[in-house]
This record gives C-alpha cells, sequence and structure tokens, in this order.
C-alpha cells in the first residue's frame, strides 16, 4: 500500500534539508510521472515515506542565458521552453523536441527536471540534451557537483542522482560559429505521442568542415546514448561530402550493435535511417550545400 | 502515517479551505469534496483530458495534480463558466455550431479553450488544436468544436 | 415540403446542461448510505476456479459484503445466447472474467479489499485463435455445447463454379481485421438503488440500452421485469459499448444492493473498462473473385471466421450482417457466403458502430481496387459497372424497389467534390521524394435498422400540460447522437409548436413500452416514426377540437408555431389557450406512439430474403499522404457522401459524419487493442490510441436526400455508415501512393514501412 507524508518545500534550500535528513524521499515536481505511477499503484511509490513536493521553489524555475552558457531550472515546464524566442531562434531542435511532448495541459506541468531524471528510453528532451553536451547541476547540503548528462544516466529509468540530491538545473554552452541542428521524431500520431524514434543532431562547421557533430537517436537504445561512432566519422569531413543516405545506413547499423537485433528491428533500421539521413540533409540544405 | 493537509483554494471566484490527504487528486477534491462534478474523469494518466481545469491561468489536467500542491492556486472549472450575465461566449459558441454530442469530454475541452483565449485572443487553426490536442473526443470528430472556439474567438475580438 | 423545424439545423435540447457541467453522468450520481463497490477479475484467460477465499477480505476496514457466484440468484444472462457469467463460478473464459466482488463504505477500501481475495486456480490451455477453435477434436470452452461454433450464416445464390468459369480473371485474397475499443470518453457506471419508489430495484447509470439492462438484471435476480427500474442517466458515448458489460456491472451492483439494502455504485478504471468490456469482432476473410476482362463481375466467393472471445454476446446479429453485405453494392448472378462465429480464450466481441460490416468492407473494397490494378480499370469505372441501382437484385434475392437507390448519385457527387479522377491520374504518376500521395474510394451499402435479427419496433408518449408546454418520452436512448433533439423537432413540427415548449424526458422503463435497443442506427427511423405517430394522434384530436370550436373544416386547421390558423392564414388562439380549454374539458392530451417496420424475411439456411425493409448508400474517399521512408501515414482529406433519405438535423448529422470519419480512420490506421495469449496490452489510453484533433483531416461532408417512404419526413440512418467505409478508402489511397497493399488493419507504422505488423516478445 502507498502511503506517505506530504512536504512541500518553498525554497531550495529547505529541500535539501528535507533530503538530508529524512530517509525513502521521493520529489515530485509538475507530477505528470509520479501522478501515473500512484495511479499504477508502482511498488517505487510504496517504498517511500515522503513525496516531497518542489513544484513551488521559485528559484529553480528560471532560464539563464548568458553569452555563451545556457541554465535551465529544473523547473522550467516544457511550455517555458517552448515559448523561449532565444531558443527557438538560436537552438531550435530543442523548441522541436518540447513542442511534441505530451499535450497543452502535460507541457503546463512537465518540468525539464522531471523529464531528466526520469530518465525514459523514449523522453524527447534527451536527444537535443545529449547533443548539446549538457551538464546536470546537482545540489546537496554537502556542495554541488556537475556531471555530464550522459554520465548522469544510468540506464532505462535509471540516473546517478543521490537520496540527497536535487537536480538544479540543466546548463549547455551555446554552439559557437557556423552551427546546425534538427530533430526529427517519429509517432504513431500526431499528438500525445510517444516517440516511436527521434533524433537530434547539431554540428559545428569551420570553413565547411566539421568540426563537431553529435548525433543521438531517441527511443531507439535501452536509454539515451550518442552515437559516438558516427559523431567520429563525421568529424573532419567536408560537409559537402557526406551522403546523407550512407551515414542514415551506418548511424541505423550502430543501434543495431547496441541491442541487437530485436523484435522492433525490422521497423527501426529502416527508420532511424531514414531520421538521420533527413537530418543531415536539413543541416546541408540549411548550410547551402543542397538544392 | 497518511497525513492530512490543509489546503486553500480559489475555486471559480471562491475561497475554499478543504482538508485532504497526501494522496489526494485536485480532480478528486473538486468532485468529491466540493461537488463539483462537471469536471470528469476519463483515464486518470494525464492522456484523455476530460479533467482539465485552469490552475493560476494554465489548462492543466486535474488528474496529474496533488491537491497538496496548488495551495493557494486560483482554479476555474466548467462551472464558473456561465455568470449571471449568461452563458460565457465559449458555452454559446458551443451549442451554437453543434460542437456538442455526449457532452462528456465537453467541460475539459472549454476550459482548454477558455486558457487558450485568454492567452490569445485571436489564435489561427494550428494554434487552436495544439491547445485541444490533449483532449480526447470519441463523438465529434472535432471540426465542430474547433468551429465554435472560432466562432468564440471571432466574438472575443468584438 | 416547407418544414418548420425538420431538415433545420436547429440547436441540441441537451446542450446547455451539458456545456455548463450539470448534466450528471452515471459517475456524478450520489444517494443517501450509498456504498461503492469492485470486482476482481481473472488473471487468466482459461481456468478452473478451485477455491476462492474470501474471509480475509470480509474483515478489511470498511467492508459491507465481499460476493462470489454463489450468491448471484442466476448466474447466466445475455441478449441472444445465455452464456455470459454474472461472476464466474467453476471456470473463467477470458481474462477479465469477474470471480468476486466487494462493496465497502469507500472505493479504496473496496479495491484494498479485493487484493485479499485469495483465488485458486488451475490454468487451462487457452484457444486464441477462431480458426483453432474450429479444428475437430479441440477443447469445448462451453461445456453444455456441441463445439465451439458460436454461429455459421450461408448464402448461396447461382451457382459459384458456373460463375467462376465464366470469368476471364479469378482473385482470392485473404484480409484481416483487428480488435477494437469503443472508446467512449467516460468509463462505465452504474448505480443500483434497492427498495425505489415501489421498485424492488432502481438502476442508474451510463447504459446504453436500458430494456436490455433491465432484462439482465432481471434474469439474474429471477424477478419480473415490473420490479426493476432502469433510468438512463447523460451517457457519456457508447458506440453500441454500453450494453452487455454495463448489464452486467448492473446486475452486480443490483445483487449487492438488495443485499445491503443500500445504494451500490460501481465505475470503472478506465484499466477495468478496457480489461472488461467487450469489442469489435476481429475477422479474417477469405475472398474470391471472378470477372470478366471488361471487368463485369461473375461470382463471389467468401468465408469469414469472427473471432467472438468467450461468450456469444451479439455474435450471432453481428455476423448476420455481415453475410447479408458480404459482397457489397455490386451485382452478381453467382454467390457463395460463409460467416462463422467461434468462440475463443480472447477478449469476447460485440457490438460496436458498424456492426458487421467494417470487417468486410474493408475486404470487399479493397479487393474490388486489387481487381481493378490486375484487370487495368480504374477503381471508379470498375465499381461503376457492378453497382446496385434501382431495382436492382442483392445477393440475398431482395430487389431493391421500394427506395430510391441512390448509390451512383452518391459516388458521382463525392468523386466530384473530391476532384478524385484528376487526383487519381495525377498520383498514379512517379512522385518525387519520400512523400507520397494517393486517393482511394470506397462505397457501401447498408440495411437499415434491426432487419431480421428481431422485432423492430419502438414506442414513445407524448404529453401535453394544461399551458401548452409538452412532455416526450421514448423507449429509445440518447447516446451523445442527438435522438432528443431528433425527437423534438418531430414533435413541434407535427403538433405545430415551438421546440421551447417541448421538455425531452430522459428514458425510464416505467414510462415507455420496450422498444428495444438504441442499436443499428434506427433511432431516427423507427424511433422518430413513433413519435410522429403519436404526436399525429394528438394533433389530430387538437384538429377535431379546432375544427369544431372555429367551425372550420378539418383541413382547414393549420397550427404553427403555436398559433392556430383559419386556411386563410388568420391566427384564431394561441397553441395553450387551446389545450387549455380541451383540458378542462376533460380530453385527454396524452398519446402513445408505436410504429412496426415493415415486413422482412430471411432464410437462414440459403441465406435468402429480404432481410431489411430499406438501405442506406455511401461512398467516401480518402486522400493520404504516406511517408515511405518511415511509414508515418497522414490522411489529408476525407470526402464523405451519405444519403440519409432527409436530414431531420442536417447540423447534426455533419457531426455524425466528422465523427464517424474519425472513428474510421482511428480503425484504419492506429487502433488495436492488443491481445497476447488472451490478455489486453494496452488498458488505457496512452497505449491504446485513438485520434486526436490533430489527426483529424479535413472533412467534406455531402449530404444526399432521397426521402424513403418509409422514414419519417423521409428520413433513414446515417450513424454507422460514416464510420464503415474510411478505412477501406484509406487502405486503397495508401496502395496508390505507396505500391503496397496491405490486406491488414491497421494500417500501422510497420506495416506501411515493411508491410508486417511486429509485436513485443514476437519474432
Amino acid at each position: 500500500m502507498i502511503d506517505y507524508q506530504f512536504i512541500k518545500a518553498n525554497t531550495a534550500a529547505e529541500a535539501l534539508k528535507i533530503l538530508a535528513d529524512k530517509n525513502n524521499v521521493k520529489i515530485i515536481a509538475g507530477g505528470t510521472d509520479v501522478l501515473v505511477e500512484l495511479h499504477k499503484e508502482s511498488r517505487d511509490l510504496e517504498m517511500i515515506d515522503y513525496l516531497l513536493d518542489i513544484s513551488g521553489i521559485e528559484e529553480l524555475k528560471e532560464i539563464k542565458i548568458a553569452e555563451d552558457k545556457v541554465e535551465i531550472g529544473s523547473l522550467v515546464t516544457h511550455s517555458r521552453l517552448l515559448k523561449n524566442k532565444f531558443f527557438a531562434e538560436n537552438i531550435p531542435f530543442l523548441t522541436a523536441a518540447a513542442k511534441d511532448i505530451g499535450s497543452t495541459q502535460i507541457r503546463n506541468r512537465g518540468t525539464v527536471g522531471g523529464n531528466v531524471c526520469n530518465a525514459s528510453p523514449a523522453a524527447d528532451l534527451f536527444a537535443p540534451l545529449l547533443a548539446l553536451e549538457s551538464e546536470v547541476v546537482l545540489r546537496s547540503q554537502k556542495g554541488k557537483r556537475n556531471l555530464k548528462i550522459t554520465d548522469f544516466i544510468k540506464g532505462p529509468y535509471k540516473t546517478h542522482i543521490r537520496n540527497d540530491e536535487l537536480l538544479e538545473k540543466v546548463v549547455f554552452k551555446i554552439p559557437a560559429g557556423e552551427y546546425y541542428c534538427n530533430f526529427q521524431k517519429i509517432g504513431r500520431r500526431k499528438a500525445l505521442n510517444i516517440s516511436r524514434l527521434c533524433l537530434a543532431f547539431l554540428t559545428v562547421i569551420e570553413d565547411g568542415v566539421i568540426k563537431k557533430a553529435h548525433l543521438v537517436p531517441g527511443a531507439a537504445t535501452p536509454y539515451p546514448t550518442p552515437f559516438k561512432k558516427i559523431d567520429d566519422y563525421l568529424e573532419g569531413k567536408l560537409l559537402a561530402e557526406i551522403d546523407p543516405a550512407e551515414t542514415g545506413k551506418m548511424a541505423a547499423d550502430a543501434m543495431v550493435e547496441i541491442t541487437g537485433e530485436r523484435w522492433s528491428t525490422p521497423y527501426k533500421r529502416p527508420a532511424l535511417s531514414k531520421l538521420a539521413e533527413r537530418a543531415l540533409s536539413c543541416v546541408k540544405e540549411e548550410a547551402g550545400y543542397d538544392g | 502515517m497518511m497525513d492530512k493537509v490543509n489546503v486553500e483554494l480559489t475555486v471559480n471566484g471562491e475561497k475554499y479551505e478543504v482538508e485532504v490527504t497526501a494522496k489526494e487528486r485536485l480532480l478528486d477534491t473538486l468532485r468529491k469534496q466540493l461537488k463539483l462534478t462537471g469536471t470528469k474523469e476519463g483515464c486518470s494518466v494525464g492522456e484523455c483530458g476530460a479533467c482539465t481545469v485552469i490552475v493560476d491561468d494554465k489548462a492543466v489536467n486535474s488528474c496529474m495534480v496533488l491537491t497538496a500542491q496548488v495551495d493557494g492556486s486560483k482554479i476555474i472549472t466548467v462551472e464558473g463558466l456561465e455568470s449571471k450575465r449568461g452563458l460565457h461566449p465559449l458555452q454559446k459558441a458551443f451549442i451554437d455550431n453543434q460542437a456538442v454530442q455526449c457532452g462528456f469530454c465537453t467541460p475539459g475541452m472549454l476550459m482548454s479553450a477558455l486558457a487558450l483565449l485568454n492567452e490569445n485572443p485571436d489564435p489561427s487553426k494550428e494554434e487552436i488544436k495544439t491547445a485541444l490536442e490533449g483532449n480526447l473526443c470519441r463523438c465529434t470528430g472535432y471540426q465542430q468544436i474547433i468551429d465554435a472556439v472560432e466562432a468564440a474567438a471571432a466574438e472575443w475580438g468584438n | 415540403m416547407a418544414f418548420e423545424y425538420v431538415n433545420k439545423g436547429v440547436k441540441r435540447v441537451d446542450a446547455y446542461e451539458k456545456v455548463t457541467g450539470k448534466a450528471k453522468f452515471g459517475a456524478d450520481l450520489e444517494f443517501a448510505d450509498m456504498v461503492y463497490a469492485k470486482v476482481l477479475r481473472s488473471e487468466y484467460p482459461h481456468a478452473e476456479i478451485k477455491a476462492i477465499d474470501v474471509s480475509k477480505a470480509e474483515k478489511m476496514p470498511g467492508v459491507e459484503g465481499v460476493y462470489t457466484a454463489d450468491d448471484i440468484p442466476n448466474n447466466l444472462f445475455g441478449v441472444i445466447v445465455q452464456d455470459q457469467q454474472v461472476l464466474a463460478k467453476d471456470r473463467v473464459v477470458l481474462a477479465g472474467d469477474g470471480v468476486a466482488m466487494v462493496a465497502a463504505e469507500t472505493e479504496e477500501q473496496a479495491a484494498e479489499a479485493l487484493k485479499k481475495i485469495e483465488v485458486e486456480y488451475k490454468e487451462l490451455p487457452g484457444i486464441f485463435d477462431p480458426v483453432d477453435a474450429r479444428a475437430e477434436g479441440v477443447q469445448k470452452l462451453h461445456e453444455n455445447k456441441e463445439d465451439n461454433q458460436v454461429i455459421h450464416h450461408p448464402l448461396r445464390k447461382g451457382d459459384v463454379k458456373n460463375g467462376f468459369e465464366k470469368a476471364d480473371i479469378i482473385l482470392e485474397r485473404e484480409y484481416k481485421t483487428q480488435f477494437i475499443e469503443h472508446s467512449y470518453i467516460e468509463p462505465e457506471a452504474v448505480v443500483a438503488v434497492p427498495e425505489d419508489q415501489n421498485h424492488l430495484i432502481s438502476i442508474y447509470g451510463s447504459i446504453q440500452n436500458p430494456y436490455a439492462t433491465r432484462t439482465a438484471v432481471a434474469v439474474v435476480l429471477n424477478t419480473n421485469l415490473s420490479k426493476v427500474r432502469v433510468i438512463q442517466n447523460h451517457i457519456g458515448g457508447s458506440f453500441g459499448g454500453k450494453d452487455e458489460v454495463v448489464s452486467a456491472m448492473a446486475a452486480r451492483a443490483a445483487v449487492m444492493a438488495l443485499d445491503l439494502k443500500k445504494p451500490v455504485k460501481m465505475v470503472n478504471s478506465r484499466e477495468e473498462s478496457i480489461t472488461e468490456s467487450y469489442k469489435r469482432h476481429p475477422y479474417q476473410l477469405k475472398y474470391k473473385v471472378g470477372a470478366t476482362k471488361d471487368g463485369k463481375l461473375t461470382a463471389m466467393e467468401i468465408e469469414a471466421v469472427a473471432d467472438s472471445g468467450g461468450y456469444a454476446c451479439q455474435t450471432p446479429f453481428v455476423t448476420w450482417r455481415s453475410v447479408v453485405q458480404a459482397t457489397g453494392p455490386y451485382e452478381l448472378e453467382n454467390v457463395k457466403t460463409d460467416v462463422y462465429g467461434y468462440y475463443t480464450n480472447n477478449p469476447y466481441t460485440g457490438a460496436m458502430r458498424g456492426y458487421g460490416s467494417p470487417q468486410v468492407i474493408f475486404a470487399q473494397e479493397s479487393l474490388v481496387d486489387e481487381l481493378a490494378k490486375e484487370l487495368d480499370i480504374s477503381p471508379l469505372e470498375l465499381r461503376l459497372k457492378n453497382i446496385y441501382r434501382q431495382n436492382s437484385i442483392t445477393a440475398s434475392g431482395q430487389k431493391l424497389d421500394t427506395h430510391t437507390v441512390s448509390l451512383e448519385e452518391v459516388i458521382k457527387k463525392a468523386v466530384e467534390k473530391s476532384n478524385y479522377k484528376e487526383k487519381y491520374l495525377e498520383y498514379s504518376k512517379e512522385q518525387k521524394g519520400d512523400i507520397k500521395k494517393g486517393i482511394g474510394l470506397a462505397v457501401s451499402f447498408r440495411g437499415c435498422s434491426l432487419g431480421a435479427e428481431a422485432i423492430d419496433a419502438a414506442a414513445s408518449l407524448i404529453q401535453i400540460n394544461k399551458d401548452g408546454s409538452v412532455a416526450v418520452y421514448s423507449g429509445l436512448a440518447e447516446n451523445g447522437q442527438g435522438l432528443k433533439t431528433i425527437f423534438s423537432q418531430i414533435t413541434a413540427e407535427v403538433l405545430g409548436i415551438t421546440m421551447k415548449n417541448i421538455d425531452y424526458m430522459e428514458i425510464d422503463t416505467t414510462f415507455t413500452p420496450d422498444s428495444g435497443s438504441t442499436v443499428a442506427s434506427r433511432a431516427t427511423l423507427v424511433g422518430g416514426n413513433s413519435i410522429k405517430d403519436a404526436a399525429q394522434k394528438l394533433r389530430a384530436t387538437i384538429d377535431a377540437f379546432c375544427a369544431d370550436k372555429f367551425d372550420l373544416d378539418l383541413d382547414d386547421v393549420d397550427i404553427r408555431e403555436g398559433f392556430i390558423y383559419d386556411g386563410k392564414g388568420n391566427r384564431l388562439a394561441t397553441f395553450e389557450d387551446i389545450v387549455g380549454e380541451m383540458g378542462n374539458q376533460g380530453i385527454m392530451l396524452s398519446a402513445y406512439g408505436w410504429y412496426k417496420g415493415p415486413a422482412i424475411s430471411w432464410d437462414e439456411e440459403k441465406g435468402t430474403g429480404n432481410p431489411y425493409f430499406t438501405y442506406v448508400y455511401g461512398c467516401q474517399i480518402a486522400e493520404v499522404e504516406v511517408d515511405t521512408g518511415t511509414g508515418e501515414l497522414s490522411v489529408t482529406n476525407m470526402t464523405a457522401a451519405h444519403d440519409v433519405g432527409r436530414a431531420i438535423n442536417p447540423a447534426n448529422v455533419k457531426g455524425q459524419v466528422y465523427g464517424g470519419v474519425v472513428m474510421g480512420l482511428g480503425y484504419g490506421i492506429m487502433e488495436e487493442v492488443e491481445v497476447n495469449k488472451g490478455k489486453i496490452k494496452n488498458t488505457n489510453l496512452d497505449e491504446y490510441l485513438i485520434p486526436t484533433i490533430k489527426d483529424m483531416p479535413e472533412i467534406e461532408p455531402i449530404i444526399v436526400e432521397n426521402p424513403d417512404p418509409v422514414g419519417p419526413f423521409g428520413a433513414k440512418s446515417i450513424g454507422e455508415p460514416t464510420l464503415e467505409l474510411g478505412s477501406a478508402a484509406i487502405a486503397n489511397a495508401v496502395a496508390q501512393a505507396s505500391g503496397r497493399r496491405i490486406r491488414s488493419l491497421p494500417l500501422n507504422l510497420e506495416r506501411v514501412l515493411i508491410g508486417r505488423a511486429l509485436h513485443k516478445g514476437g519474432k
């Protein structure tokens, strides 16, 4: 039976004290995951003694944009992310990913921190955040630590957050110079979708040469993982000479290397290949190499 | 151990002090404690939108919120639409455009539409669809609901 | 003919309460001393129940009573075959069968107590494919039956052997359809109130068919029909779905309410609803068609196998509609059709909007397109060579001569509006890029109302009060489709009063005679005629009174919008004054209306006769964009032309078209109850996907009106025809766009991209 005490924290400091003092605490922010677990009477909730509500902590609701760096407070909702003009203009693949999460009602409650901490294989924000080489800032009463988001994820629905820690924000550097990004998604319907597959691609170009490339599929592997092999392949090459279809096939192979042949592979292999191809084609076109 | 939490809510302009359990959803408080049964339960997992209400100007699924979380909030439910002056333009538009069939999704649809028009009085068709994408309807095929929201928006402009 | 109210898009009479939140649905009801009940359901699709221990549950806090099959006076019920258990006694035949139930002070307490019930099962091997169920020597799922066959409907016309010999081309194809959930947004809810108003028990709730529910409850309680009162509340959608499953729920609640002498409320969660409710029948269909090289059909041979799941439910009638309509609206000299239904250990299947037609239409309309391709004739041309026209003879030998056979008109209107011909040519050319467009059409004829399934009659009651206000009762139910509004319009039209004077009453089995079920798109046609009958009786009385009072010829009495006029248009009195006066003189101003459909016939052995007294015709055209890189499918446009006889309320008819088209789209491209070894995997709306507002195509409804000699003001049907055509039209459009013919529903990502479905755990 699920039986817990509800505690509301109004400041991050209050929340950290509770996390330090008490055991078996679960954090609730927007509630769009926790309430589903509650309805389904999940085992995880049976183990907790306290539900810590952080949804009222104003200091975690900020988006800070500095010259070279972005900080997204963990309680920023998907709706706010979506409305942010800077992202729409400069990091549009993040906006594109946020746009398709759940529905308006879900985006009004669901938070960036919740999406990251839930670590669902199909969580749409992961792909662009990984491509941006984001870090998470975790705070406890003992101090703070920064973890690369790739190191933060332990597995499907599992992260390396410690019991006394609160995810404070997600930070990433704004790509410099000439860069392009793209987000692709396949769903079974046109709204209220869980990604069947998605993919984020970010590349930095210098004199036509790919300086940096990050191709990150979502819902393709047990948990979001950058496809380093593809990145390595792309880096150093002339963008104009990249064959998107060929690269797409390589990305699909890379996926199957990780997952093995699964029941869904006959579909996901050609589909992921196509998403990667499209992302690369879009970027090439945007860079003026096609058309 | 399940403790009770005292919560103050302003619902449709009226203040309520309620005692809720730590598991009580806003949907339960509205329906069971305040007897505002216009808000409907269809799936309990944030998917169908029948329980949509407005919390602090935002449309949310009331099945996805613990009442204890929204202490001090301003809430609007379907019961808050009609006033002494009569039906709200959205309600009139839903009637005039045959946007109602079985009526079970209607309260949630109205709330999503209201949140939209409050924020964006002149929405495009695509914006209307986005605002209502979290409200499932099995009867109408949605067309006459879109017509109604467009008509209400036009009325809003005047 | 000019009308005041009929043929007008008047506002719905039940809209006000629905937009204000005042409309009470089943889950909104409260009664003094009410308790809440929950059902424990089997996880096994097939198992023997060895023992049930409820002792721990009985001791749980708040528990008022724990019940098993032993507590049910009569445990079997069913509209057609009485094989459905209220609670499973010795054996569960499907995953979701109720085995025990608990009533407690709160819903949470009832749910907690359920967890303490210990059931000892012995799992039995299950049958999960109806084709396996028909094998010889296979285990019988219902012991008192000879085998697992629920029903077999044969139809024989001419000589198919001969017909195939005349053919230049013979095509054999197999098609498959899936389990579908009704997905009414309101999960089922009932309240049973004991000793209520001189009845043994009253049942309130989301009930599609109050009389069927009344019968089920009376049968289960072993009592008279008059002891059971069923009152329908506002119902949050049904689509054929809130029948047997709600009857079972009502019977359970009634048993507990009578034992506890307290009102018992039961409300399903979405998971409970999807787990326990019946689905649309999946069909496996084999079609063989012969045609001459210029496209004239010579013979058709069909075998369709329907999965009935654990119970017979509506399978005998659902499959009957299939056998009547299986060839589609095409003239054929030689037909051999066999439609079967078999018991399996899958979820049981029953009525759902369309009722045995969407499956055969998907097959037959796909087949016609496949044949057109083989013959190198356009799909439109091939159809026009073979469709039913005035005086055509159907597969069962019925001559279509009593109504306007408007199929060609309907097709032409849809073709013109959608620009089908040009688009078909354009999309037939090589298309660049991954996104390919296609256009496809599907046509149908559909028998209106029940046909030879059952007696087709309905009643209504109209009472005129002395102040001129009017109460209307009908034995058919408002399920969201707009019946209250349609019936109010007919009443106003006949009586010559305004809609404002009319109060439409909730259906209550106490007040109106049994009118059968609100199914088969029969409400407007059959129920509307009974309303018209009652109103005409009253009108005749009033006319006679006025003729006498004002010294007029009977024919000169005119009543319009609440005023009495003479033949020259002079206003003589108000309706209120006249009926007030009549009341004071002791003239009765209440009337029952009754309507029984014209005679029909069916020979069950040969499959011959006149199964329906009239038909409707429809054509839908789908335009799609197929992403051949990802399998994503976008239905961009749907044109839907339907002959409705006469639209009593055109705005309402359009609502039916929009809703049916979108439901048909869901059936065609995304919906599927995933059943693995009898267990449903997707039990909520996050996994069972129905179309959202963003999936809706541009829909162009075309209302075609050829008044029917039988229908009220010429009206026929619209509810079901709108949904039955979409999947076939879409599949045909997808085949044109992608070159891939998909013969299984739904046309999901995998089927569109790689031609087959993939299932978790599958190979």
